[in-house]
Parts: C-alpha cells; structure tokens; sequence
C-alpha cells in the first residue's frame, strides 16, 4: 500500500473545495431531522409520566389529580414527598436503599426531572432537561425510564 | 523494521492513555445541554493516531478508550451504544481520508461526529428501547457539529505545530 508522506500530513489545510458537498450534505441532513422530529409531530399535553425499571412500570404519576400509583413489585422502593412546587419521588434500585434516583416533580409546569441519582460519574440523568410533553430521561446504569404519558386512551392511576 | 513497529504500538498506547483520561475528565463535567452531549476531545487522540500512525492503531485507540474509559467511568454499559457508533464513525472518517484527497481534516472530522452522535443516540434507542430519546436528535447532531469543529481544528493545531522528529516516519497508510 502507498504511504502519505509527513510532509503531506503536516500541508493539511483546514478548508478544501470539497469540504463544501459535505457541509452542504450535513446542513441538508440536519434540517431533515429537525423537519422530522421537531417540526413536524402533534404535540400533546401530557397528563403525566410514568417511570419504567426495564420493561417493568415502576410507578405512575398525573399532574391533573397529583396522584401516584405505585406498582404493587415496588411498593418499598419507591417514596413520594409533597413539596411547595409539587412532589419530590425517590425511586430505589433495591431494597437494601443504597442507590436511588430523585425525582423532582413541578406540577404547575407539569414537568419532572431527575434531582439526584446514584448512578454513574457522568450523571447524565441528573443533567437531562425536565420532561413535559415530550422526551424522555433514561438512567443507563440503573435502567430507570421516565416519560411523558398522554394522548387519549390513558386511564389516571388511583393514588398509592 | 522491529524498532519502528515498537514505536508506533508505544505512541499507540500514549494516545489510548490520553484519550482515556481525556474522557473521563470530560465526564466530570456537565453534558452541553442534552444528556450523553460533550464535546468528545478525546477524539483527537483518535484522529491522531489515524493520522501519524494509521488506521489499525486509530480503531486500537479508540476502543481501548470506550472500554477502559467506559468502565471506570461507572457506566459499562455505555460501551454497547458507543463502541458501535465509534467504529462506524472512524470508519467513515478513515474511508474520507484515504480516498479523497480534497477534503479537510476540519470537515472529516464534523461529519465523523455527526455520524457518531447519531448512530449513538439511534443504537441507544434500539438496545435501551427507549424510542422517546429519538426526539433529541436533531439537537444532538447540531453538537455533533459544534463538536466535530472544534476537535477537527486541534487536530489541525497539533499536526501543523507539533515538530517534525515526533513524526518523522512515513506513518499513514493510504
């Protein structure tokens, strides 16, 4: 095989006639995106989120009644506090409560994020945007799901 | 013949601790905006060893970093989304440096982390089945932009400023 010389490596320009089609093709394939994903889907109010361990939901919550329904696997796992705003939820990864993510739940915004968390150095849960109506907060290392439930069809938890 | 094979496996491994400690540093600190989002600077030390000491040592360095990286990190399943996405990536960003010979490194680079950013964030709906992250999309390809400049433009930097004997062999296989 043929070998670049050093010197040609060190001539590397930082603009070539070429890089044109690419920044065309990108600006062209970004725009796609954002007409595909940001444009153009309906919103819908969300009515409320649920939190997922897995396919398994943990527990439900309706910003419309303030209700939280806990599924009956989690029901030592999972803790809510009303607060001046909303609620603050405490999900525990097992029952010995050594890890946990916080839930901070505006019900004026009708929006949620994750406070705190246990999980990994990143933390990226904790630095996802809150969630209203669209979205999701996913917490790779402790396979923690939250999203935004709405559209018609969803029948509201009675309170746990 | 033994020394220069001995050479580059010993830059190889300067680059994949650079790298290494680069990520995790960068994993200190706040995503940009979105969740997973940073400005990836590891990936210099990546487009390095492509660069100075070709393709096979690029792909090393890079999956030493996702591991290793990765896994001290505290988030080793992070590698099934992001090993991935980084070899597709490199792949493409190899592809591009090899066969055309008009296209800036600056360019490689944005379009080698758009690639990655996405194909990330779409594996990681897939094995996560979390389809609702799809929607961030859009706004983690626009950093994947911002990203792939700027690690694009220190690339640049370091070949044009660093001195000739570090990269006195001929090193990029073409």
């Amino acid at each position: 095989m043929k070998k670049r010389e050093i010197s040609e490596i060190k001539s590397l320009k930082p603009f070539e006639f070429n890089d044109l089609f690419l920044y065309a093709f990108l600006i062209i394939a970004v725009l796609f995106l954002f007409i595909i994903f940001v444009i153009s889907p309906s919103k819908k109010n969300a009515e409320g989120f649920t939190v997922k361990k897995g396919e398994n939901t943990v527990c439900t919550f309706t910003y419309l009644n303030q209700t939280l329904s806990v599924n009956s696997d989690y029901i030592n796992l999972v803790v809510s506090e009303k607060t001046d705003g909303g609620f603050i939820i405490t999900v525990y990864t097992s029952n010995d409560k050594s890890g946990y993510n916080e839930l901070t739940v505006d019900t004026t915004a009708k929006t949620v994020k994750v406070s705190k968390s246990t999980c990994s150095v990143s933390k990226d849960c904790v630095y996802s945007p809150a969630i209203g109506n669209d979205g999701a907060i996913y917490c790779a290392p402790h396979d923690l799901k939250i999203i935004p439930t709405n559209g018609s069809g969803y029948v509201p938890p009675v309170t746990g | 013949m033994r020394n220069l094979s001995l050479r580059k496996i010993v830059t190889a491994g300067i680059f994949s601790a650079l790298a290494t400690i680069t990520f995790m540093l960068e994993n200190l600190f706040p995503p940009i905006i979105l969740p997973g989002a940073r400005l990836g600077l590891s990936n210099v030390f990546i487009l390095l060893s492509v660069l100075t000491l070709g393709a096979k040592f690029g792909f090393a360095v890079l999956i030493v970093k996702t591991v290793i990286g990765s896994l001290f990190a505290g988030n080793i399943s992070a590698v099934m989304y992001s090993l991935p996405a980084g070899v597709i990536s490199l792949t493409l960003e190899v592809l591009l440096l090899y066969f055309t010979k008009k296209t800036s490194i600056l360019a490689i680079s944005v379009l080698g982390s758009v690639t990655n950013i996405t194909i990330q964030n779409a594996t990681f709906c897939l094995i996560t089945n979390a389809i609702e992250y799809i929607c961030y999309l859009p706004y983690l390809s626009l950093i994947g932009v911002i990203s792939g400049l700027a690690v694009g433009f220190i690339v640049y930097l370091s070949l044009k400023f660093l001195p000739l004997n570090l990269l006195k062999e001929k090193v990029v296989e073409e």
